[in-house]
């Protein structure tokens, strides 16, 4: 029996085309994006993840979807695979920041609870930052080399700050499914449909501070405001994990990343090396804003109380 | 019934790969046209734990092959309710309700024989605590109490009137026997309770808990299907059909043969033990129902016309007559 044969009968499709073989298929109850998983500890984690995620009644997500006897996964001759629903439209976040922002709050309130991964806070040094430059090709251009340097410079001052604020224990801190961005948020009906990103679970709010981050970018200062106290009404989140998202944005990641991508393309291809290089002080720019205006907010928060 | 936009269903829809081309709506139900069939979907105000419960019921159904059930439809990722805010929706195919069917059937005897052997089915001897069966009549002693005091104020405040109204009138008119009632069911609860504690047992079965005629649909050979387990309960076989019996005598004319041929009817699947017949009996006998009447006449946001009431009070009061003579019947000494 083929793929798409078995694909069919196990999860009782009358109707079924490859949109994309082996990826995405049309069938008369919509169409199906096949997601394969070549970890089974780590499908099993997710399943786990979203099933306990949509307990809470947030809102729709991409969970799997049963097969005709119940499973959530099937096996078949090229290993395990899960079937979601594909929804395309993105969600609107403007005037409907509760139904995000109730998303950001459940998944950190179920991420505190879960157990049974060996995920692990990712951690940036000093020399994390040295070696990523140590790292690029000697005959790298020299501007872009130059440029690379003086944000190095930069990024030790950021990374300077971020320590100086308190770190939460590694045992008190969530586990989640890594936040990738804002598009994750899609819309059925009305209704926000969340796609959680199936990568190795994340120890920690790195995710969320970047997740926070490209809504700054978004929504602007204001849009973020209202956006944090609805989560904040969640009443989820304390101060400690507030300066822990704080602490993860003035961690230099984009830095890291840049120059890694800049090392990868090699020193034959400059104009990529601009590019990067552009997108790196776009995303250093949103950083400076979030930090600024999530650092007030967290300001203004404690004085509230202290009132 | 209406027909309107279910862009609002969408949603909960989705979790089913339904797509509809006509709702109508029930009241709490709509009716869901679909390519793959036509769906009843049931909005409800369960809460998570009776939601839980709900499902464990209907699971349990399923389990001890009892098939006289609408069945709830799973959603795509094996849920059996879909909340939506503080709404729970539930979906079930949509059975088309038969009134004449192929041979001669009585829909109450159904329904009865259908009762019988679910209480059947689930019937199971309760851990002995004389603490529990104490405290049940206590406590609904203490109501009967509570609502005889309140009937009895009434039956003052009315009798002190210069000009008693038509409905006051009539209650005061039957209030003694009314009395000798309610003093009856008593009788039969501390008949049910000694009874208990010199057999040292008592049994629960699974209750639907809210059965009546529009609970049960049938199909065209006359087998009836249950739907609406939200309220299901494990209780005494007496409390289900207490609320059964209650329910056809207020819905058609009776007698007390119709009666003992009721319970003959659901006793043939299964048998009450005594002192289940006198719960049966004290629950029947106290006049409830006719304090119902007065609460819905003291109710000064009351929609029913003075002669509504008064036609709702008289059929409640003949009812209780001939709940007198059906118990009389059942609980004769035996002639020599």
């Amino acid at each position: 029996m083929g793929e798409l044969e078995h694909l069919k009968a196990a999860y009782g499709f009358t109707k079924g085309d490859w949109i994309v073989p082996g990826e995405k298929l049309n069938t008369e109850r919509g169409i199906k994006v096949v997601r394969r998983w070549a970890n089974t500890q780590l499908m099993n984690w997710h399943i786990q993840w979203r099933e306990s995620v949509d307990n809470r009644g947030l809102c729709l997500i991409n969970r799997m979807i049963r097969t005709a006897d119940g499973d959530m996964a099937l096996l078949d001759t090229k290993g395990w695979l899960t079937l979601h629903d594909e929804v395309t439209s993105l969600f609107s976040y403007e005037n409907r920041e509760r139904d995000a922002a109730a998303l950001v709050a459940g998944a950190a309130a179920v991420g505190m609870k879960m157990k049974g991964t060996d995920a692990k806070r990712p951690v940036m040094t000093e020399k994390c930052l040295l070696d990523a430059v140590k790292k690029l090709p000697s005959d790298t251009d020299p501007v872009v080399m130059s440029i690379i340097k003086k944000t190095l410079t930069e990024a030790v001052a950021r990374l300077g700050k971020a320590e100086t604020l308190p770190a939460m224990a590694e045992e008190d801190l969530p586990v989640m499914d890594p936040f990738t961005g804002l598009a994750q948020g899609r819309e059925v009906y009305g209704q926000l449909f969340w796609t959680f990103s199936g990568r190795e679970p994340e120890k920690g709010f790195r995710s969320m501070a970047g997740f926070l981050k490209e809504y700054s970018g978004a929504a602007g200062k204001k849009g973020l405001i209202v956006f944090l106290d609805e989560i904040d009404s969640f009443e989820v989140l304390s101060e400690e994990h507030y300066l822990e998202i704080l602490r993860e944005a003035l961690v230099p990641w984009e830095f890291i990343r840049t120059a890694d991508k800049i090392e990868k393309a090699g020193a034959k291809n400059p104009e990529k090396a601009y590019l990067l290089l552009e997108e790196m002080y776009k995303e250093w720019e949103q950083s400076r804003s979030f930090v600024l205006a999530f650092s007030e907010w967290v300001d203004g928060k404690r004085e509230k109380v202290a009132n | 019934m209406t027909t309107k936009t279910y862009d609002h269903l969408g949603s909960v829809l989705f979790h089913y790969d339904l797509y509809p081309e006509r709702v109508e709506s029930f009241g709490k139900v709509s009716k869901i046209h679909t390519s793959r069939g036509t769906f009843a979907l049931k909005k409800t105000q369960l809460s998570r734990e009776e939601g839980d419960w709900f499902i464990h019921v209907m699971r349990r159904l399923d389990r001890i092959g009892f098939h006289y059930v609408v069945p709830v439809i799973q959603t795509k990722y094996g849920d059996f309710l879909v909340r939506r805010g503080n709404d729970t929706y539930y979906l079930m195919p949509w059975y088309e309700a038969h009134e004449r069917f192929q041979h001669p059937v009585s829909k109450e005897d159904v329904i009865l024989e259908e009762t019988a052997k679910l209480h059947g089915l689930t019937e199971k001897n309760q851990d002995y605590s004389e603490e529990t069966i104490q405290a049940s009549f206590d406590s609904l002693k203490r109501r009967w109490d509570h609502r005889k005091l309140e009937m009895e104020r009434f039956a003052d405040q009315a009798e002190s009137r210069m000009y008693m109204s038509p409905f006051e009138l009539t209650f005061l008119t039957h209030f003694h026997r009314m009395t000798q009632m309610a003093e009856a069911a008593e009788e039969h609860l501390e008949s049910w309770v000694e009874m208990c504690k010199e057999k040292k047992a008592f049994r629960s079965v699974l209750c639907h808990g809210r059965l009546n005629k529009s609970h049960v649909l049938f199909d065209q050979y006359g087998s009836g299907y249950f739907l609406n387990f939200e309220r299901a309960v494990l209780d005494t076989p007496a409390r289900e059909l207490a609320i059964l019996f209650r329910h056809y005598f207020q819905s058609q004319p009776w007698d007390t043969a119709e009666g003992i041929h009721w319970l003959g009817t659901y006793e043939r699947h299964f048998s009450l033990f005594d002192e289940e017949r006198h719960l049966l009996m004290s629950y029947l006998a106290f006049p409830e129902s006719v304090f119902h009447s007065v609460d819905l006449y003291r109710n000064e946001q009351r929609e029913k016309t003075q002669l509504q009431l008064v036609t709702h009070l008289e059929r409640r009061i003949l009812s209780l007559n001939r709940t007198n003579r059906l118990m009389n019947t059942l609980f004769q000494e035996p002639h020599e």
